[in-house]
């Protein structure tokens, strides 16, 4: 399988200790349990469905691990990986055309630019002071709806309210918590 | 649910909130997407896009319930819940269950027979051999691709295999093995008990005893017997009757098939088990003088605020020095200890003398990500690892499913500056650990003593002899949250 070009690297971008134990399994574990979430959100703001996500996430470390032996530790993990994300999120797309998602030119667009994320770890803190800042019914609701126990249409149900109501609700909870997010890093950066 | 649009490729109030949701919750329409997709040709609307995305994505890492990573290659060993995967897996399911209600089973009504790795040492897998582990199982059809090192196999009935790369070897049954090249031994210590190994040129049927083989590239076979005795038959001639070859004999089927006993001794001599790590001892191994210790810092890393520029004694502690650490280190005031989030080293300034033995300790915990390690540093790079000299990683987790049993990636601990003069095979051990660094200045080398809550799991010489160690260091790896607290030095003298 040819991995795309476009998303690696020639900056290192590893401080050397990714070279780990034997430079050789085990440093390649120790990056990829370092950089899985980050692997996921990148899946995540391409594909948006949760489900879609987990698949992609899991054939995008089944992928890594079958090339494991082509990880070169003196180049960054991260962008490696994201080409194989972005290979499986193609895949994927071309798969399954009966549901809706942006088209292969919009995620190429998207790929570059979700790619770099250098405030991943502040972008995590800052969340959770910002789910802190919501109502306890608020966190409690976006909790339920993210849990994907149930679906949003029994959710809806149990709080006698309708599946619009219920998805305009969590739009708005949603959109609270990413100016919130953007806003704390905005202070973080001019502290 | 209505909204207004806005301008051919400008957002309206809410508008592009509305739907990047309606993608998220799964009922976007055709028509949605294309004017999504007529809003993310300006550059404001995909950063907007990126950074709901992105609150989108950590919410479902942190809430969705997911499934377990699982890395395997083998489809009935699925990722378990992959709609893919899973659909796969069924397929091939039920061509396996179609093709043994053809042929039969050959263990019905009985319980199923199993093949487990049980040990491996300095073992290279082939890229083309799944990554096999210690503690996995192996079925019939299952191959090793072993380009070095060993490979230990418990087969039913009590008969171990031990395999030596390269080498090649197929399981036709759980008591029938295909050598196409390469060194093996058996040993079969059960009456009754079976094994049969076929090799290009030779069958070896063995009933009770102890052999080794050794399958050159041309396919020739080597027999040694070391207990008992064994049938030896040449492939090229299957209706002839098979040698027997006994205790202490050796016999050579050629490339062409022709069967003869030597008197050769073996190209090198046979591996009948696999070594085994050694068991983590008690210290009692390194000097130590109670009557002339004394404690030169003590840091337990308890309050809040940020850890760079403080010193142990703001916590109650004692010793010199401040501490050199990331700006985003800092001492949480919930868990009450260091909480690293950032790649880095936190380092306090300590330097070891000749004719003495310090005890340098911390407590570490990772909750996420990858390790963080405690050592010596040789200069004040907080960017970095920071780790030159003696230093011991901890992991989340040791044990990791990397194929359909978990696989162990140890903890470990190292001599020299990144990766150099690793010390033994590395410990298992995770949650919150005491980890202790002994370093005994007093000899002409400097010797090392790795402990992990008071057990020594390993020890080396420090090779150039710790030159200019200015530092106590921790040090996390990217993208892992730790906690870290009790930092201590103590030093004693000989008496």
């Amino acid at each position: 399988m040819a991995e795309p070009s476009d998303l690696q690297s020639d900056d290192s971008g590893d401080d050397g200790r990714e070279r780990d134990i034997d430079g050789g399994l085990e440093g390649f574990v120790d990056a990829l349990v370092s950089h899985q979430r980050d692997i996921y959100a990148f899946i995540a703001t391409l594909l948006t469905q949760a489900a879609d996500i987990e698949d992609v996430y899991q054939q995008t470390c089944l992928a890594l691990w079958k090339k494991r032996h082509q990880y070169d530790p003196r180049r960054a993990f991260f962008p490696w990986a994201c080409g194989f994300a972005k290979n499986e999120t193609l895949k994927q797309i071309r798969r399954s055309s009966r549901q809706v998602h942006l088209t292969e030119g919009m995620l190429e667009l998207l790929a570059g630019a979700a790619l770099a994320d250098p405030r991943a770890e502040d972008r995590r803190v800052a969340l959770d002071a910002c789910l802190d800042k919501l109502s306890r019914p608020q966190r409690e609701l976006l909790r339920t709806c993210y849990e994907g126990s149930r679906p949003i249409k029994a959710i809806a149900s149990s709080m006698t309210i309708s599946a619009a109501a219920l998805t305009m609700r969590l739009q708005r909870i949603r959109q609270t918590v990413v100016r919130c997010v953007e806003k704390t890093l905005a202070a973080w950066e001019g502290s | 649910m209505s909204h207004t649009p806005g301008a051919a490729g400008t957002a309206d109030n809410g508008e592009l909130a509305h739907l990047i949701a309606a993608l998220c919750d799964g009922h976007a329409t055709t028509a949605d997407r294309d004017r999504l997709e007529l809003l993310l040709a300006q550059p404001t609307a995909r950063a907007e896009y990126i950074s709901t995305m992105r609150v989108h994505a950590e919410l479902l890492w942190r809430w969705h319930r997911r499934r377990p990573l699982r890395l395997t290659t083998r489809p009935l060993v699925p990722l378990l819940g992959s709609r893919l995967v899973w659909a796969a897996a069924v397929g091939v399911a039920a061509a396996c269950l179609l093709a043994v209600s053809l042929i039969g089973w050959p263990w019905a009504g009985k319980s199923k027979p199993a093949i487990r790795l049980t040990a491996v040492a300095e073992a290279r897998l082939a890229e083309t051999s799944p990554p096999y582990g210690s503690g996995d199982m192996l079925a019939p059809g299952d191959r090793i691709d072993l380009e070095a090192g060993l490979v230990e196999l418990a087969l039913p009935a009590d008969i171990v295999v031990v395999l030596e790369g390269p080498a090649r070897l197929e399981i036709r049954e759980p008591n029938d093995l295909q050598l196409d090249q390469g060194r093996l031994t058996a040993t079969l210590t059960r009456r009754g008990s079976g094994l049969t190994v076929r090799t290009p040129t030779a069958v070896v049927t063995d009933r009770g005893t102890q052999f080794g083989l050794d399958v050159d590239t041309a396919g020739r076979t080597d027999l040694r017997v070391f207990q008992g005795a064994v049938e030896l038959a040449a492939t090229a001639d299957p209706g002839s009757q098979p040698a027997v070859v006994t205790a202490g004999n050796a016999a050579e089927v050629d490339a062409d098939g022709r069967v003869a006993l030597v008197d050769r001794p073996p190209r090198k001599a046979f591996v009948l088990t696999v070594p085994r790590p050694e068991p983590a001892r008690p210290q009692t191994a390194y000097p130590w003088h109670p009557a002339t210790a004394e404690t030169l810092l003590d840091d337990p890393l308890a309050g809040d605020g940020r850890l760079a520029g403080s010193s142990p004694a703001d916590r109650g502690g004692s010793g010199l020095g401040r501490w050199l650490a990331p700006a985003d280190w800092s001492l949480d005031p919930v868990t009450g200890v260091l909480r690293v989030r950032s790649t880095g080293a936190a380092l306090l300034p300590f330097q070891p003398e000749a004719g003495r033995v310090y005890r340098i300790a911390a407590t570490l915990q990772v909750l996420e990500g990858s390790w963080a390690a405690i050592g010596l540093a040789t200069g004040p790079n907080i960017a970095t690892a920071g780790l030159d000299y003696a230093w011991m990683l901890q992991r989340q987790t040791t044990s990791l499913r990397l194929h359909d049993t978990a696989r162990t990636i140890p903890n470990a601990a190292y001599l020299g500056p990144g990766q150099a003069g690793r010390i033994g095979r590395g410990d298992t051990r995770t949650g919150s650990q005491r980890r202790t660094i002994v370093l005994d200045t007093t000899g002409p080398s400097w010797r090392v003593f790795f402990l992990v809550d008071d057990l020594l799991i390993g020890s080396g010489d420090l090779s150039p002899p710790a030159d200019g160690i200015s530092h106590v260091a921790l040090s996390v790896f990217e993208n892992t949250v730790a906690t870290i607290s009790d930092v201590r030095v103590d030093v004693c003298q000989p008496e």
